[in-house]
């Protein structure tokens, strides 16, 4: 008969073990996304002095796989993997762009910033939804229909908006590749990892 | 000609559960319609008429039409809602399907008299319908001809790029990605195919009413893998199949229940399953489209979301006996 001290022994190793599985794999998780961004987005040709920048928007990408929270331990030990659900676009405008890429939009846009907003619109955007961090008003992105009044206001200000080069694009299945990774591999992986460490742990006993 | 794709067959048949079953309460019924002759497109012995309506958004918008199925009564089982009779297909084959609709759609003739405008029912053996366009086709010149009809109220399309083509409900059938699996000895595949169903309504309650309706409609439910052997129920031209080629001759006041839409399901397949379901609002923070100064007419992006779900079947058509 197993003492309670060998049980709760095993379960303390089992835990351990799963932490350790989930984070090593949490890495082939965060791998894969960046894999999907690239192929998807890496090809994308940017026009100089465009609002959007591939590289920046790749970089806060990987900031915030880095900040998911991967692993919860409780009673049972659960694994997240990022979505469009659980994963967090509302730190910086860039993340947003993301968003709106992988969500797609109908119709034509423009990129301006609060400053040209207010030019063509005459106020502040109603309705905004604050970020995680704070921005200049030159900082900040809106897409706006490419509609006639926007045009005009083009004329007026003789300046070209930048255009949302993802107009009219379906969404961009950015973390599909990795769930699908993760709900084939992730329990064969804890299997074999927590059968290898409870043998090497109690070889010979 | 080569045979038509299971893929196929299944996106056929998940887009026809969604239009004629799933949303079948969502449609709209417009009546005295005018009919409008249009020249260039009659012969010496076809008529073609246009209804001429102003209704936002229009019934003949892209992914919409007219009612070609009769109201529902009831089906054979929960997930079916209509009951197959049996009689011949387009091509005059034995079959089980469903007639061309009887009773959605009639033409009204309105002679003028002393008395005043004597309004008669045309009947519906004197002309076609294409269901797709809004046009009757007839071979006599109708009296100030009128129509009422039944429309479906939300655009079902199934591509990204048509959707800015019709006003707002727009539904998107996006059948993107397959896992095929064995799911017994001795052969046999079970094949998962992932379906992402976009709404992009006109206001929150329409879309609230579509996703709910969208999601009952697959949650724990099943639909018919149809065969598709004489296509789908509309032909190329908008018209019932068949309908375009029965001799003058035959036609009768029983014609079109005896004419059929085949909808055989395809063999050695299960019917397909909907499972993991699930729904969310897509919202996109970033996108300023209601300046209090700028109202836009159709706002695609406002009020979207989404159902996904995965749909399966089990394929034992390569298990030879």
């Amino acid at each position: 008969m197993v003492k309670n001290e060998t049980l709760s022994a095993i379960k303390d190793v089992v835990k351990k073990q799963a932490v350790e599985t989930i984070i090593e794999f949490s890495e082939d998780i965060k791998a894969r996304i960046v894999n999907s961004f690239d192929l998807a987005l890496g090809g994308v040709v940017i026009t100089p002095g465009s609002k959007i920048n591939i590289q920046n928007i790749r970089s806060s990408l990987i900031d915030q796989l880095n900040e998911f929270n991967y692993v919860t331990v409780g009673n049972s030990i659960s694994m997240h993997v990022p979505d469009m659900e659980t994963f967090n676009f509302s730190k910086n405008p860039d993340l947003r762009l993301l968003q709106a890429i992988t969500e797609g939009v109908i119709g034509t846009f423009v990129l301006v910033n609060g400053k040209e907003f207010v030019s063509i619109y005459g106020h502040k955007p109603i309705n905004e939804e604050t970020l995680e961090e704070s921005f200049a008003p030159g900082d900040m992105l809106y897409l706006v229909p490419y509609s006639p009044k926007v045009q005009s206001a083009e004329a007026k200000l003789k300046t070209k908006f930048t255009k949302y080069p993802f107009s009219n694009m379906p969404p961009l299945r950015l973390f599909e590749e990795a769930e699908n990774f993760a709900n084939k591999n992730l329990e064969d992986k804890l299997r074999v990892d927590i059968e290898k460490r409870i043998k090497e742990k109690y070889k010979g006993s | 000609m080569s045979e038509m794709s299971i893929l196929r067959k299944e996106d056929l048949s998940l887009y026809s559960y969604i239009k004629e079953s799933v949303l079948r309460n969502f449609v709209e019924f417009d009546s005295d319609i005018p009919l409008t002759l249009m020249p260039d497109l009659c012969s010496y012995d076809s008529y073609v008429y246009q209804a001429v309506t102003s209704m936002i958004p229009s019934p003949t918008a892209r992914g919409r039409g007219w009612l070609y199925f009769d109201t529902v009564s009831s089906g054979t089982t929960p997930c079916d809602l209509y009951t197959d009779l049996v009689g011949l297909n387009g091509d005059g084959d034995l079959a089980s399907g469903l007639p061309e609709q009887s009773n959605m759609i009639i033409v009204y003739e309105n002679t003028t008299t002393v008395s005043g405008v004597v309004t008669t029912i045309v009947s519906g053996t004197e002309y076609m319908i294409d269901y797709v366009d809004g046009r009757i086709i007839t071979e006599r010149i109708l009296t100030n001809p009128t129509i009422s009809y039944y429309w479906y109220y939300v655009s079902i399309v199934d591509e990204w790029a048509a959707i800015q083509a019709a006003d707002p409900p727009v539904v998107v059938i996006d059948m993107y990605g397959t896992d095929k699996t064995g799911y017994q000895l001795g052969g046999g595949k079970k094949s998962v195919r992932k379906v992402d169903v976009h709404i992009f309504a006109s206001n929150p309650a329409e879309r609230n009413d579509l996703v709910e309706a969208i999601y009952n409609g697959v949650y724990l439910k099943s639909c018919k893998l149809l065969d598709f052997k004489t296509g789908t129920a509309l032909d190329y031209d908008g018209t019932f199949y068949g309908r375009r080629d029965l001799p003058t001759g035959t036609q009768d006041a029983s014609n079109k229940l005896t004419y059929l839409y085949d909808r055989a399901m395809v063999e050695n397949v299960s019917r397909l399953y909907f499972e993991n379901v699930t729904s969310r609002h897509v919202n996109l923070p970033l996108i300023m489209t209601r300046g209090k100064d700028e109202t836009m007419l159709s706002d695609l992006n406002a009020y979207r979301a989404k159902v996904s779900f995965d749909l399966y079947c089990y394929d034992d058509r390569n298990i030879t006996t």
